[in-house]
């Protein structure tokens, strides 16, 4: 894949207010770039000097632009992310980095921010946030779930926590899956289950397959705590 | 929207016991429309409708059914639709993706999953057109 820079002369001569932070947006998605620069266009707070489609580049923009702040989207050609975060910490520490991500583990995202990461947006949320996100991590402090952590040991035990949160469930679950979700609760075999709503076998396994995937959970047993946990399950369908 | 962010996965936009998500998110719209001028914001929507048609197109013309190749292409729809509050069709590609990841489907159900993918987008697209956010 052909990499994206902003033609040298004109990114280190580009007009910037003195003030401004200069910003460097790193995702393969055009249109999340445009997004982006729609957004910080519209104050003269934040400049984007410079965009990337790759990691390879974005290493490339950041070292050779110093931006104030990379936004990096945490799944892109040409390598790892952490793997990068660590890189630039080493060769470019001024550099702030924020994750621009559309959905990513709580253990993934812990593991960015021990790599260096300073912030965390939702792509879902970008429009929301990146401001205030921007203007945080330039402070020195860090962002994520949509809000301001003074320490990296904050940020990190607050999605520690939000992956034990016991709220709604946040993966898209099918009304079926549910149902198969309250027997399993139940304690009913593949079979039972089968027979119950008239399907096959092979159909409640394709089900179990997706849930598994879905909650990251390997075993009914597993399932089973963490639909009860969750809330996933209505109060008569555990007992 | 940024309390949702729990458990093994974060997603900013969960359903609740497998209710339907709506095409667009209106709180999405609404903070877009807060933060852009209008032509600006057409402008956006109509790149994002120019560039998932494309991408739409490339997956119906899919001859190999690697699920490399296929799950990548859900995933940048998935992160254009989220970005811009195209909740259903952003769902509906994580699904696809997490489906042929997980490596179970047979090579039938991989057209079905494009269907269901194109039929999201149908449906976001007459919306944004019937909302003049789109060209």
């Amino acid at each position: 894949m052909s990499t994206l820079r902003m033609p040298l002369s004109a990114a280190m001569h580009a007009p910037t207010p003195s003030a401004a932070l200069r910003i460097v947006v790193a995702d393969d998605h055009p249109l999340v770039r445009l997004g982006v620069r729609m957004l910080l266009s519209a104050e003269t707070r934040f400049a984007v000097v410079g965009e990337a489609n790759s990691l390879t580049s974005a290493v490339d923009q950041t070292l050779l632009l110093h931006p104030d702040i990379l936004f990096l989207d945490v799944r892109m050609p040409g390598g790892q992310c952490a793997k990068t975060l660590l890189m630039l910490r080493e060769q470019a520490p001024q550099v702030k980095v924020i994750i621009l991500t559309g959905e990513i583990s709580a253990g993934r995202a812990a593991e960015m921010f021990d790599a260096g990461a300073s912030g965390l947006i939702l792509k879902s949320a970008m429009s929301e946030t990146i401001a205030p996100a921007l203007l945080t991590v330039h402070e020195g402090a860090f962002w994520a779930l949509g809000r301001r952590y003074a320490t990296r040991d904050e940020v990190m035990a607050r999605i520690g926590a939000a992956a034990k949160t016991t709220t709604a469930p946040v993966v898209h679950l099918t009304p079926r899956e549910l149902e198969v979700i309250g027997l399993i609760v139940k304690g009913l075999s593949n079979r039972d289950i089968a027979g119950q709503f008239k399907l096959s076998e092979e159909t409640v396994k394709r089900h179990l397959t997706n849930i598994f995937d879905k909650l990251g959970v390997s075993t009914r047993l597993e399932l089973a705590i963490l639909a009860i946990e969750r809330k996933l399950v209505v109060r008569e369908a555990a007992n | 929207m940024q309390n949702s962010v729990t458990g093994p996965t974060m997603q900013a936009t969960p359903l609740a016991n497998g209710r339907p998500l709506p095409p667009l998110d209106p709180e999405t719209i609404l903070s877009w429309r807060k933060n852009l001028p209008e032509s600006k914001l057409r402008e956006i929507y109509t790149a994002f409708v120019e560039q998932t048609t494309e991408r739409v197109s490339g997956l119906r013309a899919l001859a190999s059914e690697d699920p490399g190749i296929f799950s990548s292409a859900v995933h940048a729809i998935a992160g254009s639709a989220g970005m811009l509050g195209a909740v259903r069709l952003e769902q509906t590609c994580r699904h696809a993706r997490a489906q042929v990841l997980a490596g179970s489907l047979p090579a039938a159900s991989l057209q079905t999953l494009k269907l269901e993918v194109e039929q999201a987008f149908a449906e976001v697209r007459l919306i944004l057109e019937h909302e003049g956010l789109s060209r």
